[in-house]
């Protein structure tokens, strides 16, 4: 079965051309093609925030605010006594009531959430929403998609439609234009690696490492051909992408380029 | 058959007779072109059918064997990209197909627009990732998750289509 199923994938993607069939309009509602309506959302969504962020300014009661990291990462305390680790370009809007906690944020950052039962703290970050009670985690935008690390606690990471729930050493992701998120295999093991400061490795496949490493500093990591299947015990500083080279290089007697 | 029920024939069972066309003549164009002119001969002709999947199947079936036969081609089975495949097997395939067509569109752009280098075109991860400047990583991981997002849709179908 899975045979068949990788071979009409073949085929589909050989003969594969966008828009083929876009002159054939389909009658179901399930079958309208996602992308225009993507774009509308998005649109409605910024027309929304900035509404919103409006009102709240205006009216007595929840209190808004807003923070935003310029060229190094910042550490903020938000009222409710949660602490927010933003990196550099990320933003975020928080504001509160008696209901719950609400932020809206762009770009990377990780959570320390104060423990509440009482008021959920919510994340909304694109099209995904994570809720909360009290847990460290992280939200991190690449290109439409939003991922999410969990360190401590639970969390309730979810899309349009269904969500997952991700408990401590998780990543998930929720690719854009996706209505679910999708949990992520053999996640990289230092996620937030630009707060630490620090990579750390317990025999970890020396595969895994090199795609952290060039994921991190966006250079690309690569062994010669001896390293096939070896894996890795240590830590290393995020500082300098050649020295760590340099150490796998030395600790597993073989060589790893950085480009 | 009214002119409305034609037309919903046709958006139910355009693309996937498309693919069933494509199984045998391994050009997009010419199968739209097929199955366009099977419609066309439905209105034209106004025949009596008592299920209309299995007559357009049947049309397009001879329709594909005299364009093959007409450009002289040895061969009159339809394949996949690896071998000869049942007649009946690429009708089961087609609608599958469809499906896993339309899950190829709904993939961002981006990470589409990688698979497709690699898996239609043949370039190389690395090859891609010049053209594109990102590092090779970036282009493996990316197309491995586009891959493994299209296998999920699969599966869903066909657990779905088997438990019927």
């Amino acid at each position: 079965m899975q045979e068949n199923m990788d071979r009409m994938l073949g085929f589909v993607l050989k003969h594969y051309r966008q828009g083929a069939f876009d002159d054939v309009k389909k009658t179901e509602s399930k079958n309208v093609r996602r992308f225009p309506v993507w774009k509308y959302a998005a649109a409605v969504t910024a027309a929304a925030a900035a509404v919103i962020l409006f009102v709240f300014l205006l009216r007595p009661g929840p209190s808004v605010s807003e923070y935003l990291a310029a060229n190094s990462p910042i550490q903020v305390e938000l009222p409710d006594g949660s602490s927010v680790t933003l990196s550099p370009g990320a933003r975020i809007s928080y504001s509160d009531s008696k209901a719950g906690r609400d932020v809206e944020m762009e770009g990377t950052a990780l959570f320390k959430v104060a423990r509440d039962e009482s008021r959920p703290f919510r994340v909304d970050a694109g099209e995904s929403a994570v809720e909360v009670l009290g847990t460290v985690f992280q939200v991190k935008q690449s290109d439409g998609d939003v991922f999410v690390d969990v360190l401590e606690g639970k969390v309730l990471f979810s899309g349009s439609e269904d969500g997952v729930v991700l408990t401590p050493g998780m990543e998930s992701v929720l690719q854009k234009g996706a209505a679910s998120p999708e949990i992520i295999d053999n996640p990289f093991p230092n996620p937030i690696a630009w707060v630490t400061g620090v990579f750390k490795y317990e025999s970890t496949p020396l595969k895994t490492v090199l795609g952290e490493l060039s994921d991190y500093f966006g250079k690309e990591f690569t062994a010669s051909s001896d390293a096939g299947g070896r894996s890795l015990t240590g830590s290393f500083s995020t500082e300098d992408p050649e020295s760590i080279a340099e150490a796998i290089s030395a600790a597993l007697e073989i060589r790893v380029t950085v480009k | 058959m009214t002119s409305s029920e034609i037309e919903s024939l046709y958006k139910q069972y355009f693309r996937q007779l498309c693919l069933y066309a494509l199984h045998y003549l391994e050009d997009l164009d010419e199968s739209k072109d097929i199955v366009q002119e099977c419609f066309s001969a439905l209105i034209k002709g106004n025949p009596e059918i008592s299920n209309p999947k299995a007559y357009l199947y049947n049309s397009v079936r001879n329709r594909c064997i005299d364009l093959l036969r007409s450009k002289k081609k040895e061969r009159m089975a339809p394949m996949d990209d690896l071998s000869y495949i049942s007649d009946e097997e690429a009708q089961l395939r087609s609608e599958m197909e469809v499906q896993l067509w339309e899950a190829v569109d709904s993939l961002p752009p981006k990470r589409r627009e990688l698979l497709l280098l690699n898996k239609r075109d043949g370039l190389k991860y690395s090859e891609i990732a010049q053209l594109k400047g990102l590092s090779e990583n970036t282009v493996r991981n990316q197309i491995f998750r586009a891959v493994e997002s299209l296998r999920k849709n699969a599966k869903k179908l066909f657990s779905f289509l088997f438990c019927l």
